[in-house]
């Protein structure tokens, strides 16, 4: 290699940009989190999602700018035809569940297995939301829910995390979490395992 | 089975045969045969189920009348068929079609009195090898009281519309189809503005004046290349066999294109008039027998051509002395495009630029072995005007000729100066006047020359805007300190940022759907390059000496981000230097990303809330 330019590539501008869809049942807090992460704000009033919104949020670093390309399906099983619209392409597909609705945990493995159809490559998620209000639900139920989530996420060999859109916990993580498997690169971050916290298991 | 017609229309002859009939048989070999009339069928020459077969059957209507007469039963209504087939092959043998039509007559006369149809209609609309046939025969009337009388009947026409009417309209239509036949007016074919325009039009369409094709890229010269160039096995045996293919349509072009513009002369005297008047302004030949011809012809011939192309495709053998001949016969005021590709042993004459010299545009003399730099210099006195010069492979002509072509003509567009052999002969001197000159080249060709760094700077400076193409295969003084330095240039001249993408690119979908952007970031937009900034085609082979490749690298993915994208022609050896250093560069920018990433990501102060504070405020 002859270098007269390159000190000059430094300049050098590259982008990387990745699809993420958000899938789970209705009024679990998709469209919550993907405006919390794109804009910063959090609406307490619920406004359904009727088809599929789309969010573009542009990081720069140093002379790379990360685009995160994110979907998020309306959680109604009418939009189920528009599924393949979130999930092909997709890199990451987070599944979405309310830690306060077991049934929308359960769920999981229904939408799992659609987004497969669909999409085989994309590294699965599995996120809970509503963590502000989980810690209030009886140890009981705390327990119980943690334990099914994480035998869930063994199952799809998906990192699981627990999260708070409108307090601001695990919101970055999942984000920065998504970025370092799909370029399969060495996080520092803590994993976060007890029962009644918010839960970050991520390595392996 | 329902599925067919036939049996629907049973007792009800189909009005419009035309149309139908090539619908209902097509299905009926193999909707109604049982499989041991399969087997008795397969058993005979043709095959049922062969598609050569069904073809044949769909596009005729006799089959009509047998079925209709062994409708019955499968068996006999099949048989049926197949011998009605067998007489429509005889009967397509004679150029006669009473057999059929009167067959058909009868049928539908039987039902509606108004769809008898006339002699003419039934081959007009059913059988069109027969109706050729028709035409083909000589027409006595037809000079003796309108010798600019059209060849194209009405009738047909007429016919056509009634059968697309409805039955309702059909009183309508048969007045109408009167008043038609009963109006004399002048058919289009006897204006001669309008004829002249078609033929005009004929000519565009069929005329091909043989050229070198130009391949989207250069054959690769290996299997092992084509790999490198197209990365797997599939794309890389397709490249090697495409361009055997490519050469394939070349042949058949031209045997299809005569004839056309010909047959038009046999028409009328009018279309001969006017043909002849079209055929002559271009001359081409690729047949030196048929150029032999021509030439003899012309000792007889009065009338002066006065062509605005003259063409010799690979005439091999041709003698200077047929060119005495045109000289003669031939007015070249008004040549714009004067090509004698690859005729070695001949030069055309001083007269051709005397009277003409001042159109010509268009000057191709490859391959030849005549040609000299007195030749170019008489060239450059009369022909100013010049916008395209090809003598590639004219090995006699050198710097002289060339710089005297640079100082006389200014109009220059594209010059192709490649040789393989005596490169020497050409260099900086000739080229440094011609190109500062002509600061509109677009293709320049300069394969084999030895010409300098001087040169590519030259053309940096004066041609940056223009120059499209650029084939420097085999140039053996250029070094690093052209191509790859002003490829790289702009990056000196300003300190913006040139980003090219590692895009994993996702369709955006946009139906009825939200959709929100959110950009935060400004969107850097490549700054273009110093010069060159329309370059697309690059031709780099067999330029050993060149060793640095990451500013044409830089150079191909910053035209890509402007949507040009930058062809570069290079051979094995080098092609593999690229891509390693591709390799190269890729795998530097690959760290470079994932150290960012990695900070971004390990950095602890993210904006996400500690829970530690959630749990303790509760």
């Amino acid at each position: 290699m002859n270098e007269p330019h390159h000190n000059h590539q430094q300049d050098q501008n590259n982008q990387v940009a990745l699809k993420i869809g958000l899938i789970g049942d209705s009024q679990i807090g998709k469209t919550s989190l993907m405006v919390k992460y794109v804009e910063g704000s959090f609406d307490e009033d619920y406004i359904q999602t009727l088809g599929v919104n789309f969010m573009d949020k542009k990081i720069q670093i140093r002379n790379t700018t990360i685009t995160f390309s994110i979907w998020d399906l309306g959680g109604q099983k009418e939009f189920i035809n528009m599924l393949p619209l979130v999930s092909n392409d997709a890199v990451a597909i987070l599944f979405m569940f309310d830690l306060t609705r077991k049934s929308t945990l359960n769920s999981i493995k229904e939408w799992y297995r659609q987004v497969r159809g669909f999409n085989k490559t994309a590294i699965p998620f599995l996120v809970g939301t509503k963590y502000d209000q989980f810690i209030d639900l009886s140890y009981q139920d705390q327990v119980e829910i943690t334990q099914q989530a994480k035998k869930f996420g063994q199952a799809m060999k998906a990192p699981v995390v627990f999260c708070s859109t409108s307090h601001s916990i695990n919101v970055q993580k999942i984000f920065k979490i998504i970025l370092s498997k799909a370029f399969d690169l060495r996080l520092n971050l803590d994993e976060i395992i007890n029962i009644g916290e918010p839960i970050l298991i991520y390595k392996q | 089975m329902d599925i067919n017609p036939v049996s629907k229309h049973k007792t009800q002859p189909l009005p419009y045969a035309c149309h139908i009939d090539n619908k209902v048989y097509d299905y009926h070999p193999f909707i109604d045969v049982d499989e041991d009339e399969l087997e008795a069928e397969s058993s005979s020459s043709t095959s049922p189920r062969s598609p050569k077969r069904a073809k044949s059957i769909s596009c005729f209507s006799n089959y009509y009348p047998g079925v209709n007469n062994n409708g019955g039963s499968k068996s006999s209504r099949y048989t049926g068929n197949n011998s009605s087939l067998k007489r429509r092959l005889k009967s397509i043998c004679v150029p006669s079609t009473s057999t059929n039509a009167s067959t058909i007559q009868t049928n539908f006369s039987l039902q509606e009195r108004e769809f008898s149809f006339d002699s003419h209609s039934v081959p007009s609309s059913t059988n069109n090898s027969d109706i050729s046939d028709l035409e083909s025969l000589p027409d006595l009337t037809e000079d003796e009281y309108s010798p600019f009388s059209t060849p194209i009947k009405k009738v047909p026409l007429i016919n056509n519309f009634i059968t697309h009417e409805d039955e309702a309209d059909k009183t309508r239509t048969n007045l109408f189809s009167k008043l038609l036949l009963a109006q004399s007016k002048p058919s289009i074919f006897e204006i001669p503005e309008l004829v002249y325009r078609i033929m005009e039009f004929v000519d565009v369409q069929n005329t091909i004046i043989p050229q070198e094709p130009t391949p989207m890229r250069r054959k690769p010269l290996s299997y092992n290349h084509a790999f490198l160039i197209h990365g797997n096995k599939e794309t890389a045996e397709m490249s090697m066999k495409q361009s055997i293919i490519m050469d394939n349509i070349e042949d058949e072009h031209k045997k299809t294109h005569k004839g056309t513009l010909f047959n038009c002369l046999l028409v009328n005297r009018l279309f001969y008039q006017v043909t002849r008047e079209i055929m002559s302004k271009k001359m081409v030949f690729n047949d030196a027998k048929k150029y032999g011809q021509f030439i003899q012809s012309l000792q007889h011939r009065n009338f002066q051509y006065k062509p605005e192309i003259f063409v010799l495709h690979k005439l091999f053998h041709i003698k200077q002395g047929t060119f005495d001949y045109l000289k003669d016969h031939i007015n070249f005021e008004k040549l714009q495009w004067l090509e004698i590709y690859m005729c070695p042993k001949v030069l055309p004459p001083i007269e051709f630029f005397k009277t003409g010299g001042k159109n010509l545009r268009k000057l191709i003399l490859t391959g030849s072995k005549i040609i000299d730099d007195d030749f170019l210099i008489m060239i450059s006195e009369n022909c100013p005007n010049l916008e395209v010069l090809d003598i590639r492979a004219c090995e006699l002509v050198s710097d002289i000729g060339i710089y005297s072509i640079g100082n006389k003509c200014h109009k220059l567009t594209n010059i192709n100066f490649g040789r393989k052999q005596k490169g020497h002969l050409i260099t900086d001197t000739s080229l440094s006047k011609l190109i500062s000159n002509n600061k509109n080249l677009s293709t320049v060709g300069l394969a084999g020359c030895h010409i300098s760094d001087k040169t590519i700077w030259e053309l940096a400076i004066h041609c940056s805007h223009s120059l499209e193409r650029l084939s420097l295969n085999n140039c053996p003084l250029l070094s690093n300190q052209s191509i790859p330095l002003i490829l790289a240039s702009n990056r000196n001249h300003n300190n913006n940022n040139n980003p090219y993408t590692n895009y994993y690119t996702h369709q955006q979908h946009n139906n009825g759907l939200i959709l929100t952007t959110n950009n935060n970031v400004e969107n850097i937009a490549p700054s273009p390059p110093s010069y060159f900034q329309n370059l697309s085609v690059l031709e780099l082979r067999y330029n050993y000496q060149i060793s640095s490749w990451q500013p044409i690298i830089d150079f191909k993915r910053r035209q890509e981000f402007r949507g040009i994208t930058l062809l570069l022609e290079l051979c094995e050896t080098l092609l593999l230097r690229m891509r390693q250093q591709e390799l190269e560069m890729d795998k530097t920018i690959s760290q470079r990303i994932f150290n960012d990433i990695l900070e971004w990501a390990n950095d602890e102060n993210d904006g996400d809330s500690s829970f530690q504070d959630l749990l303790r405020n509760r």
